[in-house]
């Protein structure tokens, strides 16, 4: 791998606290913390996985890059260009080259719109096209997502389709642009077996021929490493581990990855051995810093782990590990 | 009241007839409205009246003397009652009730739709604008909501006709729109406010849609169910407004509306002699607002009964 | 003691391209106690299985053929009220548009105690409250997080809750569509680990519906694959996911990625050189079938039994079976 691999998007120290409103009866303001001091990279066209626990965070990092929310401390770049100063004309620029992907194909389709008027719309937004080649376009989308033949999905409304197929026109109306980068966040999870791995196979031909780069967002770490070059890994708003796919799935680092792989389902293949790093019983939680991990850490050691938490530091060949016994 | 949205839905399916030949949304919806008792019955009543204002043009076509306005019998000075050539009677100058209370069947639809639309147009557009763009706009927006709305109709219209005269009818379906708009547009803000965090609002963000896009081609679809639900609503209070202005003698003179033929009763002190003359506009006004308002109760059942709110 | 049986249960979608047949002849049986397995691939009318039991079909689909037997009542047959009764009660469904089961004007918590309360009403508030926490502990989310709204939750938790709310009257049947496809792995393990618990607790019957067979295989005892509206093999978990027979099955366990296998795994392709053959009489999966034979483009298709608790809707079942 060349090391000059030009950055497409750069986080850097990212904090993004959510707040409950305070209102005139509850003073008390409840804060959650969805990213902690979260750097990353991402390098133009490479499909970088990202993976953690429900709640981790990792819904909240798209919506950031999206910038359908903001963070509250630290900056994002887009070809090294600050993604916070933009405005209007350049603000719709923007729109065009990234997309994404909603997690929630149920949500993220409006009930009033036919399947032709949702993948259309972009097109028609950015004024790409007359209706001869835009109907041609939606069309090939529709048939990249394996919603075939497309004329008999055209005039569906969103109720009249099963999940699946929900979240297949989901995909279509991200891609139909040819962005440059797609925020995917969870973008098949109710798909079966098969489409899935065509829906993959879609993502990799975007990779190789057109050359966009995808932030996979996913909690299944099979899929992750069917499809990505690089995983991350998060946990409760901090970078764990991230390296390349092969490395983090077949020599992990980190206790939390490995608890990952232990959990995931064995099917088609005998019991492998377990890592077993995850707690049965979760400590209890330290006040003040510590390591995220470390109340249902195996491995954590008192007066170690229970005191600092633990920076990512690099281990070798691009892999990089945030916990002190790695 | 919490329900589960799932059980709603449940409720609302069950009530569908056993044969199933519906084909869109559109149509079930339609059917669970059919099978509604009081939509039932208010959509009849409704077209009963609709048919009055349909026919209010036939009296005058028969006979001049049955002209609602002009139109008077010569053989008749004051008020008689029933008879073969007058239905429901006559008034105290001798015109007839019937063709009058056809014509007022015509004026309440007129001052009731058409100021029920516009204050629905304009409330559903500040509410749809308030609620997307928030802030300050919103805080302006619904400040004004609020001083319009504690102002009472009634007396404002008081005082716009004391101050400009006798007001035609234009103005005064105007007014009353100007000044009923705030009830919805708040409604529909808050469906707005709700619309706005789902994310195929943000899904056509990221799409690059403009703010007037999203709230035209996205959220407004969705809101016009409700929309059209407040009109039923809007139109009974407008008619109210329109036959109580009447009554208090500051209507369009030059038009016969139900309110009108009320005051005409009671200035020329035939409240207790002339039943034949009192009881059908009055009827008429209790009938026609009490339908309008049952076909709406219908409708709203029809929708998701989250979005039930009471009217102000 | 059987507790569901369905009988030959067709169901049409009418669309204004005509109809859409959804389900077509599916039978099975569910004891309690024991969990069904329902794969197949996305489309293939799995929720609209979940949904015709439940009595809950949209407007514009008609069940045309069929029984559903329930503690040997005909379900179809009971009216609205009567179905009512046992709605939630005795059947309730964690629906696969999880995140929108929950009504975003009302904290969590409360919707879920209300799910208590109104299909029993003589239940104290005290009790309620105390259940309502037992159930968010059963599907791990923190008590301080339970007054919150939905929209505050992510979409793991929003799904949890909603297991939880399905929970909540202690039914003798649970269809769960796709109920752990937001989560997780250690989370879905923990998950599916409590609803076994919870299953042997209340002999509790699921209807397990999910696309990934990994979690199929770990919490079910019997499976029906599907595809395109049909049942195409059915039987225990170790036949049919052991030794699958169909080819549809076939493709779709290897088309599962794991983590050692590097293969690339095999996808169904089209056969491009045979046209396209759409006559519904003949095997729903022939124009993908890697098996496919004259036979095939010939017959319909007919049940197989290879074993009591393994059946194929194959023709070629005995060959493919055999080697
Ligand atoms: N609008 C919001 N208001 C308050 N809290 C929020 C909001 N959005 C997200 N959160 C919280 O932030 C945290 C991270 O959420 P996020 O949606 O990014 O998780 P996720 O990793 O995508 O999880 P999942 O895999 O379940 O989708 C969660 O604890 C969530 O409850
Ligand atoms: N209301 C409807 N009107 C018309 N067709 C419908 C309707 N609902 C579903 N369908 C169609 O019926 C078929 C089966 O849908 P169903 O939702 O049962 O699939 P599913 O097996 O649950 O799929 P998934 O795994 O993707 O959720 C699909 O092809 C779908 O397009
Ligand atoms: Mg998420
Ligand atoms: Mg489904």
């Amino acid at each position: 791998m060349k090391t000059t691999t030009k950055l497409i998007v750069e986080l850097d120290h990212i904090r993004k606290v959510y707040r409950s409103k305070q209102t005139f009866f509850r003073s008390d303001q409840k804060k959650i913390i969805a990213l902690e001091c979260l750097s990353m990279k991402i390098k133009r066209g490479e499909i970088l996985g990202l993976v953690g626990e429900s709640g981790s965070g990792k819904t909240t990092i798209g919506r950031l890059i999206v910038k359908l929310e903001n963070p509250d401390t630290g900056k994002i770049y887009l070809d090294d260009k600050d993604i916070s100063l933009l405005k209007r004309n350049s603000l719709k620029n923007f729109r065009s080259r990234l997309q994404m992907i909603f997690q929630d194909p149920y949500q993220s389709l409006n009930p009033q719109l036919s399947v032709f008027d949702t993948v259309v719309e972009p097109l028609i937004i950015h004024k790409i096209g007359d209706s001869t080649s835009r109907q041609k376009q939606v069309n090939q989308s529709l048939e990249l997502v394996d919603l075939k033949p497309p004329a008999d999905f055209l005039d569906s409304y969103p109720h009249q389709l099963s999940g699946g197929q929900r979240q297949r026109v989901a995909i279509a109306r991200a891609i139909v642009l040819k962005p440059e980068f797609i925020v995917a966040d969870e973008p098949t999870s109710m798909l079966d077996a098969t489409v899935q791995l065509q829906i993959f196979d879609i993502l990799l031909e975007l990779k190789n021929k057109l050359n966009i780069t995808i932030l996979f967002i996913t909690h299944s770490i099979t899929a992750a490493r069917y499809l990505c070059d690089r995983i991350a890994v998060i946990y409760r708003g901090h970078l764990m581990e991230q390296g390349p796919a092969q490395d983090v799935m077949t020599n992990p680092k980190h206790p939390y990855t490995k608890a990952l792989i232990d959990a995931h389902p064995k099917f088609g293949y005998a019991n492998k051995k377990q890592y077993k790093t995850l707690l049965k019983t979760q400590r209890e939680p330290v006040n003040g810093e510590c390591c995220p991990f470390f109340i249902r850490c195996e491995i954590a050691k008192m007066g170690v782990c229970d005191i600092k938490t633990p920076e990512l530091k690099k281990k070798h060949n691009h892999h990089s590990v945030a916990c002190f016994f790695s | 009241m919490v329900t589960n949205t799932s059980d709603s839905m449940a409720g609302a399916l069950d009530m569908l007839p056993k044969k199933r030949q519906k084909i869109s949304a559109f149509n079930e919806k339609w059917l669970i409205f059919k099978e509604n008792f009081i939509g039932r019955a208010g959509l009849i009543l409704l077209s009963l009246f609709a048919l009055m204002a349909l026919l209010s043009f036939i009296p005058p076509l028969i006979d001049p003397m049955y002209h609602p306005m002009t139109g008077v019998d010569p053989k008749i000075s004051c008020s008689v009652g029933p008879s073969i050539h007058h239905w429901l009677g006559t008034d105290f100058i001798g015109r007839d009730i019937l063709s009058q209370l056809l014509a007022g069947a015509k004026i309440a639809f007129m001052v009731g739709i058409s100021s029920a639309f516009i204050s629905i147009v304009l409330g559903t557009s500040i509410g749809m604008i308030a609620g997307y763009f928030g802030r300050y706009i919103d805080a302006i927006l619904m400040r004004l909501a609020d001083i319009i709305m504690v102002m009472p109709t009634l007396l404002v219209v008081l005082i716009f006709s004391s101050l400009f005269g006798q007001l035609n009818i234009w103005t005064i379906v105007l007014v009353i729109a100007l000044f009923r708009w705030p009830g919805v547009s708040r409604v529909i803000r808050a469906q707005t406010l709700t619309l706005k965090q789902r994310p195929f609002i943000e899904a056509a963000k990221l799409a690059g849609a403009s703010p007037i896009r999203i709230i035209l081609r996205h959220i407004m679809p969705n809101v016009l169910p409700l929309s059209l639900l407040y009109m039923t609503f809007r139109v009974s209070s407008a008619i109210i407004i329109e036959a109580a202005l009447a009554f208090l003698g500051f209507g369009d003179p030059s038009s016969v509306s139900w309110g009108m033929m009320l005051q005409w009763v009671w200035k020329t002190g035939h409240m207790f002699q002339a039943p034949y003359w009192l009881l059908p506009p009055g009827i008429c006004i209790s009938l026609i607002t009490l339908s309008f308002y049952m076909v709406g109760r219908a409708m709203d059942e029809v929708l998701d009964p989250r979005l039930r709110k009471e009217d102000d | 003691m059987t507790l569901l049986e369905v009988k030959d249960l067709s169901v049409v979608y009418q669309t204004r391209k005509g109809f859409i047949t959804a389900l077509n002849n599916i039978s099975f049986e569910l004891n309690r106690g024991n969990t069904l397995g329902l794969v197949g691939e996305s489309g293939c009318g799995k929720s609209t299985l979940g949904m015709a039991l439940m009595r809950l079909l949209p407007g514009n689909a008609s069940i045309i053929k069929g029984n559903l037997f329930f503690e040997n009542q005909d379900l179809l047959k009971l009216t609205d009220d009567e179905i009512r009764q046992i709605r939630w009660k005795k059947i309730s469904m964690i629906f696969q548009a999880a995140m929108n089961a929950l009504n975003p004007v009302h904290r969590v918590a409360d919707q879920i105690m209300e799910a208590i309360t109104t299909h029993n009403s003589s239940l104290l508030r005290e009790s309620a409250i105390k259940q309502t926490e037992k159930l968010f502990d059963l599907v791990n989310i923190p008590k301080r997080r339970m007054t919150e709204y939905p929209h505050q939750y992510s979409g793991g938790m929003k799904q949890r809750a909603v297991i939880a709310m399905a929970l909540a009257c202690r039914p003798s049947l649970i269809i769960a569509d796709e109920p752990t496809t937001a989560l997780d792995v250690i989370l879905q393990s923990q998950i599916l680990e409590s609803i076994k618990l919870f299953q042997k607790k209340l002999n509790l019957a699921i209807l397990f519906i999910s696309h990934d067979i990994a979690v199929v295989a770990d919490i079910c005892h019997d499976i029906c694959v599907m595809y395109a509206g049909e049942l195409i093999e059915y039987g225990a978990k170790e036949k049919v996911l052991g030794a699958p027979v169909h080819p549809y099955t076939k493709t779709l366990i290897s088309s599962y990625l794991t983590l050692i296998r590097d293969l690339r795994p095999l996808k169904p392709v089209q056969d491009s050189t045979t046209s396209h053959i759409s006559n519904p009489d003949l095997c729903c999966f022939l124009n993908y079938c890697p098996n496919s034979e004259k036979i095939c483009r010939n017959q319909k298709p007919v049940w197989v039994e290879l074993a009591p608790d393994h059946r194929v809707f194959c023709l070629l079942a005995n060959k493919i079976y055999n080697g």
